[in-house]
């Protein structure tokens, strides 16, 4: 049989958009509900009904989002073995119990989980504690999910060195298993506080309604402060992430950082620095709507100047050129390699800004401004009125960049994971043979990575109008116009 | 406040810190292209710092176009960002990967022969067509390869291929954090054999001032099953050849004492740095002429066994006992090697190699080493270098 070529764009992207997207909602459908079970918890402990609100919105997309999520996994399983047979042959035997027999009755029982919360909201009202255990349960059901499919993702890349003869739980808990289960858990609150800021931003720049607009100015608060507060913490699963990937092996370690991968982490660097911007911006526009609010301008402002200075050190690479040596056609004309390199490549005595301590450093401030603006909006508050549904607009466009930056960081770093095992399928075992194994530019990635960007945008945007705007009200909630 | 009395301070301030930034990146030793990667940094500040101090309205207007014009003009960005910064050729990858990708295919080739041919076996094939293979496959493997110029630029393709540059360096060129020594000169410091041990065995040697990483097994040690034989003969090869003495290299030591406590280590000449051929350890013909020199058969002057027993228990007090593996594990090939024709100096264990050759100094070595596993023959490489996990 002729092997299948996916039209234009080829198999290699087709696979990888689809199994991006389906990411991408996957991460939304894990991390919304964990946040949303709290904010019920919240409500219900503090009488307060925004909570319950902001919750129950979610659920109410997460719903939605959760069928295309299936959707797109069925999508990917057919496509990856139809696209990629042998590797398919060789990845589904192995992983018959996890793939083939948990991961369905995983996602059943999250179905019926999530239907249960979902549809049993109004009919539990006075056994509230009874509902919230439902979301725990929704949840432990999500993150055994994500554990699951977890164990097949990090075996492609780290595979026990005795992979040929090892049990299927010796292949599960590989190296880097549980650093990729701690980084995605906390990626994926990321991901869903962002998200809920695009869902409040979009409600907020299309609500005529005063009501509605403060109800959506708090909840996009909500949304960047838990975005914001766990993007700091995924630093640290970030790290560890890495260093077990240099224990493993230091040459993948060393291709991601400083060989045919640096480029993609100088654009990480970017979008590193786009979410602390646009985070703090919006921060900064919080304290500034408060009585009295303005007395932080100038701390404020110079902790700006240091997220640049951060960033700047972030992003500063060791060479500007996109692989660790110079290879054949990156010489110009009439130019030595050593010229090449005193001109791109930091000197000896300052090539420790290339290396982890100054990026810890950089990243440690960038942390501390982010928590001291925190710690002055807190402070503003407790002295001065804050006035819901008044907030400048660009706070609701910096809401929108959050999501951007949030959305296109999963996609870029998605495909630094899927790349970072060279030419293989499955690092030193099974090597690719179809005609894409290499590495492809930045430049072709970041297009990629928009389109998948761009759709998934689409998609939600879609269903947040979908649920929002489409259906009537659920219930008349208005949280007030004033509050602290 | 106007955008008049907003903007001038700052396009002063920030024009005062580009130039400041200029200045004082280049005195402390910045390239160009990092000094203009500074000032960018700045000159990007100044349009965010403007937009702090701008005040905005609270009515927002076509609210579903501002978001996906958010969106579009960000990715937009994004896309230029990707576009402006430092690209690779995927060729030059491509053919990197075409080299490995052979490699690995001749690297499995013997195992698939023999599949194959017991499969054929199974189904009752024609063995002449599997002896033409097998002798084939076996002629491939044991044509002679020499240090052609050829070899040692398909060696330095394999050092390319298999990014040894990311640990060392040749030529001031590699990996930024120093992990393992400079090559410039290993082929003054390191025999062939040597080297071809040190790339199958990170610990038959030490780089001095590299102990952490020698104790750690930083070097990868599976090179064996993932480099083809021509790959690494290959390498070998081309690592030979760098002699540039100009530039300094870390000293080879050489272990030489029991497995668990490493060292002392010594530094042995580049003539003894011998490695025993490859199946020796356990080929019977060896061991049994190995035997027959210990036992004082082949040269009459020549009796191991006088000293260190017929059975491998001492009889002169001091002789080493071969009978403890934890001894006998604990030294290199080249260590081994070198005692034996250099003698133990203030001890009866005189210079052997005027009186034993080199190869019969190798057979005594496989004949000795199966005392340690009750006259067992057995690969002293495995015992000399366990599992990483295990050494850890």
């Amino acid at each position: 049989m002729p092997d299948l070529a996916f039209p234009i764009i080829g198999n290699r992207t087709a696979i990888w958009i689809v199994a991006q997207l389906h990411l991408n909602f996957a991460a939304f459908i894990l991390g919304a509900p964990i946040f949303i079970v709290i904010s019920e918890y919240l409500g219900w402990r503090k009488n307060d009904p925004r909570y319950e609100r902001l919750a129950r919105e979610m659920t109410k997309i997460t719903a939605v989002a959760y069928s295309l999520t299936a959707l797109l996994g069925g999508f990917f399983a057919l496509m990856l073995s139809g696209l990629y047979p042998e590797f398919s042959g060789f990845l589904f035997p192995r992983f018959f119990m996890l793939w083939v027999l948990l991961y369905p009755v995983f996602f059943i029982l999250e179905t019926l989980s999530l239907y249960t919360y979902w549809y049993s909201w109004d009919a539990l009202k006075d056994r509230k504690g009874l509902h919230i255990a439902i979301g725990v349960g929704l949840n432990i059901i999500g993150a055994l999910t994500m554990l699951n499919q977890n164990a097949i993702a990090s075996f492609m890349n780290t595979p026990p060195e005795t992979w040929q003869t090892a049990s299927l739980w010796q292949l599960m808990n590989n190296p880097t298993w549980w650093p990729l289960n701690l980084h995605r858990f906390i990626a994926n609150v990321v991901f869903g506080g962002f998200i809920t800021g695009l869902v409040a931003a979009y409600m907020y720049l299309t609500s005529k309604d005063p009501g509605e607009r403060a109800f959506y100015d708090w909840m996009g608060f909500s949304g960047n402060l838990i975005g914001t507060a766990t993007f700091v913490l995924l630093m640290v699963p970030g790290y560890i992430y890495g260093r077990e990937i240099y224990a493993y092996d230091a040459s993948l370690g060393i291709y991601l950082m400083s060989d045919r991968l640096s480029m993609f982490f100088e654009m990480q660097g970017i979008l590193v620095g786009l979410l602390f911007l646009a985070a703090n911006y919006y921060m900064w526009l919080s304290v500034r709507r408060i009585e009295g609010g303005d007395r932080f301008a100038l701390p404020m402002k110079i902790g700006f100047a240091l997220i640049f200075l951060g960033n700047a050190i972030w992003a500063t690479p060791r060479h500007f050129f996109a692989t660790m040596i110079l290879e054949s056609g990156m010489l110009p004309p009439g130019m030595t390699e050593e010229a090449l390199i005193a001109q791109m490549e930091l000197p000896a005595h300052l090539g420790f800004l290339a290396l982890m301590p100054a990026k810890n450093a950089a990243a440690a401030w960038t942390a501390l401004v982010t928590l001291a603006n925190y710690v002055f909006y807190r402070i503003a508050i407790r002295r001065g009125r804050i006035t819901w549904g008044r907030i400048e607009t660009p706070s609701q466009y910096a809401l929108i960049v959050l999501a951007f930056a949030a959305i296109w960081t999963m996609g870029l770093m998605g495909a630094v994971r899927s790349l970072m095992r060279k030419s293989f399928h499955v690092y030193n075992a099974i090597p690719d043979f179809t005609a894409e194994p290499f590495t492809p530019t930045l430049f072709y990635s970041t297009l990629v990575v928009t389109a998948i960007s761009l759709i998934f945008f689409l998609l939600i945007t879609f269903i947040i109008w979908l649920s929002h705007k489409l259906g009537k009200p659920e219930q008349e909630v208005l949280p007030g116009e004033v509050g602290r | 406040m106007s955008w008049w009395r907003n903007l001038r301070w700052k396009v002063v301030a920030t024009g005062v810190l580009a130039i400041v930034v200029w200045f004082a990146s280049g005195l402390i030793g910045f390239p160009t292209v990092f000094r203009l990667y500074f000032v960018g940094y700045v000159l990007i500040a100044l349009p965010f710092f403007v937009l702090l101090d701008v005040r905005f309205g609270a009515q927002p207007r076509h609210g579903g176009v501002a978001i996906l014009a958010v969106f579009l003009i960000a990715s937009a960005a994004l896309v230029l960002a990707g576009w402006l910064l430092p690209q690779y050729s995927p060729e030059v990858e491509q053919q990197k990967i075409a080299r490995l990708q052979r490699s690995f295919l001749e690297r499995q080739k013997p195992q698939r022969i023999e599949a194959l041919r017991k499969r054929a076996e199974e189904l009752g094939l024609a063995l002449v067509k599997r002896d033409q293979v097998t002798q084939a496959s076996a002629a491939s493997e044991g044509a002679p390869v020499g240090p052609s110029p050829a070899l040692i630029e398909r060696g330095r393709l394999a050092y390319d291929d298999w990014e040894c540059y990311n640990c060392h360096k040749i030529g001031g060129k590699g990996g930024v954090k120093r992990r393992g020594p400079e090559l410039d000169q290993v082929g003054n410091l390191l025999s062939p054999d040597s080297i071809h041990a040190e790339l199958l065995n990170p610990r038959s040697s030490l780089a001095e001032g590299f102990e952490e990483e020698y104790n750690k097994v930083t070097m990868p040690d599976d090179y064996s099953e993932r480099m083809s034989e021509e790959e690494i003969s290959a390498l070998v090869a081309y690592l030979a050849t760098l002699q540039d003495a100009s530039v300094q290299t870390p000293r080879p030591l050489f272990p030489g004492t029991a497995k668990g406590d490493r060292g002392p280590f010594y530094e042995i000449p580049l003539e003894y740095q011998r490695t025993m051929p490859a199946g020796w350890w356990t080929d019977p013909q060896v061991l049994a002429e190995g035997k027959a020199i210990y036992e004082g058969q082949v040269h009459s002057d020549v009796v191991c066994a006088a000293c260190h027993g017929r059975d491998g228990v001492p009889i002169v007090t001091g002789a080493a006992d071969f009978r403890d593996p934890d001894l006998v594990e604990g030294w290199s090939d080249t260590y081994w090697y070198w005692r034996i024709a250099k003698g133990v100096p203030d001890t009866p264990m005189t210079p052997w190699e005027g009186k034993l050759t080199t190869r019969e100094i190798f057979k005594v070595m496989a004949y000795v080493n199966s005392f340690a596993y009750e006259g067992e023959p057995t690969d002293h490489n495995e015992t000399f270098y366990p599992p990483k996990a295990e050494a850890k």
